[in-house]
């Protein structure tokens, strides 16, 4: 292993004097019709699509998009998806309950606003890098390394530690906030891929031949020879498990985009994928799941992007990009990230931010608990500041970015010892909470059958012999129908009437006479016909269960 | 262009010196907790496993006595006094938080047969094969004084049991029929009596006070008011009850613990159906006793084992059973709720826990909190089949559990036999 001098981050580059005309403002108009490109005449432009080998020539440029798709998808269409905190109050809620720093709303929470009149995505990075404080304006750092391919990347659960892979065996990691390095080392072989372990200790390297762990001072650890060829590499953090795959995986499934454009979602449990999704028309070029798991952004070679619901299988959104992304990313807080060619048609969205990277991306995450995106490429790494990408309020039991070794060991133990066997992972999570209707059905099915009658069953209605006169037959019949097709009837359940909450009932304070008086919202629910045994407007919010 | 950068002081994240706990900020987003369910799972799996590693019951055996120990009391005001009467006639005064016996009297000649205390704590009874009743201080003599009895009470006839009453200073015999006596006479104020055969044990109720409950040879069960002297309520049952206990919380309720291997737990407005039978042990279950909480009993059996049955179900939760612990004759649940005695035929009494994987002494804050939070998980997944099985997993010594075996295997019989018969009537 030959060990590399360690090369400085660039300079701060220079504020840039000339404004860049990007596609989206659309290209001059032509000044003659003969000025135009005609269908029939059309060479080769040699500055943007330049040939193989020429000298001098543009690289074609690589165009990173940071989008606002999913943002506006978080602001809009999620809050309607029922319970489901991702909407902008419901966001806000609970990071209000976190407790700790951010006490008030935003106190912690990026953002970006751009002045009247101007784009956030024709912000630069190092406007936005002057603009923040010192301790940001670090974050945003390039590494030029350039001797040893392009680069994959990945950060640890937690946000501190960084995993470069070169593909001609450079492998470093670091501790990317304070610049320490952990340990750099050539593994002699071409990298695939990267990935950190469970924790900052131990990380797995997709090398040419087999698959290798390293210690995180670069001592081998371990060789596994039975995984021939790995391209891409995902650790499941709550099943300790590695998918090593053509895939790109998210939660406990793993999910394979085919040429055909197909996503299949896999358990390792079953021979056969579970989910066949058709996305795309052609092939698939990238895939991105969300850190909840209900939403997932696939890219294809039809130049569209689309949102999908995971739940419900259903597509979202469907955007036109000019070419397939190549990487995709979701950020915690719902940012999608997009690498792509830029080529000049106007796509119909603004993203939120845009940065031009002169190489090819290779690798592309977001950083957790941190406004950063790191992209690995042709030439090395790039972190760039995307203000409010990152969760601002962490869960120190789950992920600490400031944990001792004590508290590292205590977390691994714990961590360990709820470890998720591989034969949980099914499409539903939850599915462990609930009961399983259908052995009981069938058990209960198998009983009738042995007994030969129900025991379950309840007799039929008796009506009481009375007295006087009252059991003749009309009065008996009556009685009989009071409690006939019982089993028909619909009655609100005690689950229903709390997230049945009077939101979209008038609300008859509204009225211009002003409240009504001397009536309380107890009453008010009893003319509208809900179940009048409690007070609605005091049912707490449903917390949530299992 | 206002912009704003995520950015963390680590000042308020990390503590300042090493004597400071550590900052843990939370956020209970379920967005940052995925797969809680699958990880509270796995808690409760682990959280099983641990409490039946830690299942360690057994405390101590108290050594001391040179015969079979045939009945206990406990002492009503002090949690580590016990008294325990043995088959040579000795009564032995334990301390159990020393293990040690405090204080020996020869009571009778032959078996004690029955030793109660009195409510206040400060003396106790004894009936003896010698036809006599013998009423003792509690304290010792000084030093250098003789064992002496503070009253003997010379009967007619053989008593078997003797109880004491829990407000008032009136105690029951029982032999051949059940008399009620006063402490300060010496001839009982009234004698009960409702079939032929003798009557084994006698039992106040704790909250009636005025009630008690007899069982009889011949199969019955009597129950009886002191205010109109007569006997109230008779149940006669298939086999023979050998003692009974009254519930400490609910009035109405007794256990009654029966030669057919079962017990069979009693409302006493209602006796034509019992409210619960409860199954488990292989041999005639021998005593019975309650715990203070009034939600579960410990029975002991005649198949060296004793066992834990909750009031409301027919299963029970725990069996303690040792290689030295022979047929146990007498149980009985101490009033702090966490302990059992149980008196066996080889002249040991031995000490348990209650439940089985408690930690005993005073907890830490976090340790009860951790306590706690796992007997929840338990409690919410415990219908999950690897769950339940794990809980329920209990070791048998070989006799037992052959028995069972074959015991199940004859019901499984009679039931498909009676099944298909009923199932023919019926078509």
């Amino acid at each position: 292993m030959i060990h590399h001098p360690f090369l400085f981050p660039c300079p701060p580059k220079k504020k840039m004097t000339k404004k860049l005309q990007r596609y989206w403002d659309g290209a001059p108009p032509p000044d003659t019709p003969a000025d135009a490109p005609s269908k029939a005449k059309r060479r080769r432009n040699e500055k943007t699509r330049p040939r193989a080998g020429a000298e001098g020539s543009l690289q074609a440029r690589k165009v990173l998009q940071v989008s606002e798709a999913t943002g506006q998808i978080s602001g809009v269409r999620l809050g309607t998806l029922g319970g489901w905190p991702w909407g902008e109050e419901g966001r806000l809620r609970w990071e209000d309950e976190g407790q700790g720093i951010a006490r008030q709303r935003g106190v912690l929470l990026g953002f970006l606003e751009g002045d009247p009149g101007e784009d956030t995505c024709t912000i630069a990075q190092a406007d936005i890098a002057e603009a923040a404080d010192i301790t940001s304006a670090t974050k945003h750092f390039e590494l030029t390394l350039n001797q040893f391919g392009p680069y994959r990347m990945d950060y640890t659960r937690h946000g501190r530690h960084l995993l470069l892979g070169g593909r001609r065996g450079h492998v470093a990691a670091l501790d990317w906030q304070t610049k320490s390095l952990l340990c750099e080392i050539n593994v002699m072989e071409t990298v695939t891929d990267v990935t950190w372990l469970h924790t900052e200790n131990m990380f797995a390297v997709a090398q040419r031949r087999w698959l290798y762990v390293y210690d995180n001072q670069g001592v081998e650890l371990n060789c596994l020879k039975r995984f021939n060829g790995v391209l891409r590499m995902e650790f499941l953090p709550y099943h300790f498990l590695l998918a090593t795959a053509v895939s790109v995986g998210g939660g406990g499934l793993s999910s394979c985009s085919l040429l055909c454009g197909t996503v299949t979602l896999w358990s390792p449990n079953v021979k056969e994928p579970l989910v066949r999704m058709l996305c795309h028309q052609g092939g698939v070029r990238a895939v991105a799941v969300d850190s909840s798991g209900t939403y997932m952004a696939t890219s294809g070679l039809d130049r569209k992007l689309r949102i999908y619901d995971l739940r419900a299988y259903q597509a979202l959104q469907s955007l036109v990009l000019p070419v397939g992304a190549g990487h995709l990313s979701f950020s915690q807080r719902g940012l999608l990230a997009a690498v792509y060619r830029d080529v000049p048609v106007q796509p119909p969205h603004k993203p939120y931010l845009s940065h031009t990277l002169p190489w090819t991306a290779h690798g592309l995450r977001f950083c957790p608990f941190e406004d950063v995106l790191g992209v690995g490429h042709g030439s090395g790494f790039t972190s760039l500041l995307v203000p409010g990408a990152g969760q601002a309020n962490f869960d120190a039991l789950e992920n600490n970015p400031f944990r001792s070794r004590k508290q590292r060991q205590e977390w691994e133990v714990k961590a360990l010892l709820e470890k998720i066997p591989s034969e949980l992972i099914t499409l539903d999570p939850g599915q462990l909470g609930q009961v399983d209707t259908i052995t009981m059905e069938q058990k209960h099915q198998e009983r009738v059958e042995r007994l030969g009658f129900d025991p379950q069953a309840k007799p039929a209605f008796q009506p009481r012999r009375k007295l006087k006169g009252r059991s003749s037959a009309g009065s008996l019949l009556r009685r009989k129908k009071k409690v006939a097709n019982e089993e028909q009837r619909v009655r609100p359940s005690l689950g229903q009437t709390w997230l049945c909450r009077p939101r979209a009932l008038p609300r008859l304070w509204d009225s211009p006479g002003g409240p009504l008086q001397g009536i309380s919202p107890l009453s008010i629910t009893h003319s509208l016909g809900l179940t009048s045994w409690a007070d609605p407007w005091s049912l707490q919010h449903p917390s949530f269960r299992l | 262009m206002r912009v704003k950068v995520l950015s963390r002081n680590p000042d308020d994240y990390i503590r300042e010196t090493k004597q400071d706990l550590q900052r843990v900020p939370r956020n209970y987003d379920p967005a940052l907790h995925p797969f809680e369910v699958p990880r509270e799972y796995m808690r409760a799996l682990n959280a099983t496993k641990l409490e039946r590693v830690f299942a360690k019951p057994f405390l101590a055996s108290l050594d001391g006595h040179r015969d079979g120990v045939n009945c206990m009391a406990k002492h009503p005001q002090s949690l580590s006094t016990v008294l325990s009467g043995a088959c040579d006639g000795e009564v032995k005064i334990w301390n159990l938080t020393k293990r040690e016996c405090i204080r020996t009297l020869q009571a009778h000649e032959g078996f004690v047969r029955g030793i109660c205390t009195r409510f206040c704590g400060t003396s106790f009874f004894t009936v003896g094969d010698d036809k006599t009743v013998k009423h003792w201080k509690m304290e010792g003599p000084g030093y250098g004084g003789e064992e002496e009895p503070l009253h003997t009470i010379l009967g007619k006839t053989l008593y078997t049991g003797i109880d004491h009453h829990w407000k008032e200073a009136v105690f029951a015999t029982c032999g051949h029929q059940v008399d009620i006596w006063d402490e300060q006479r010496n001839s009982p104020i009234c004698s009960l009596t409702w079939g032929v055969d003798s009557i084994s044990s006698v039992k106040f109720n704790p909250i009636e006070t005025h009630l008690l409950g007899s069982c009889a040879s011949d199969r019955n069960i009597v129950l009886y008011d002191m205010r109109q002297s007569t006997p109230l309520k008779k149940v006669i049952l298939d086999m023979r009850t050998n003692t009974l206990c009254w519930n400490p919380m609910e009035a109405f309720i007794f256990t009654s613990a029966n030669e057919d291997h079962n017990l069979y737990t009693f409302d006493m407005r209602f006796l034509e159906s019992p409210v619960m039978v409860h199954m488990d042990h292989v041999s005639a279950v021998l005593d019975v006793d309650y715990s203070p909480t009034g939600k579960e009993f410990v029975s002991a059996s005649f198949d060296k084992s004793i066992r834990i049955f909750p009031v409301d179900k027919g299963r029970s939760r725990e069996v303690y059973h040792t290689k030295r612990m022979q047929h146990v004759i007498t149980v009985k649940w101490t009033s702090d709720n966490k302990y059992i005695l149980c008196g066996s035929d080889e002249m040991n009494i031995r000490l348990w826990k209650a439940n089985a994987s408690e930690k005993l002494g005073v907890l830490v804050p976090r340790e009860r909190a951790a306590m706690n939070y796992n007997q929840k998980l338990k409690e919410k997944f415990q219908h999950h089949p690897q769950i339940k099985r794990i809980a329920r997993h209990r070791h048998l010594p070989k006799p037992i559990y052959n028995q069972a075996k074959e015991l199940r295997i004859m019901r499984e019989a009679r039931r498909r036999k009676y099944d298909s018969l009923f199932v023919f009537i019926l078509s």
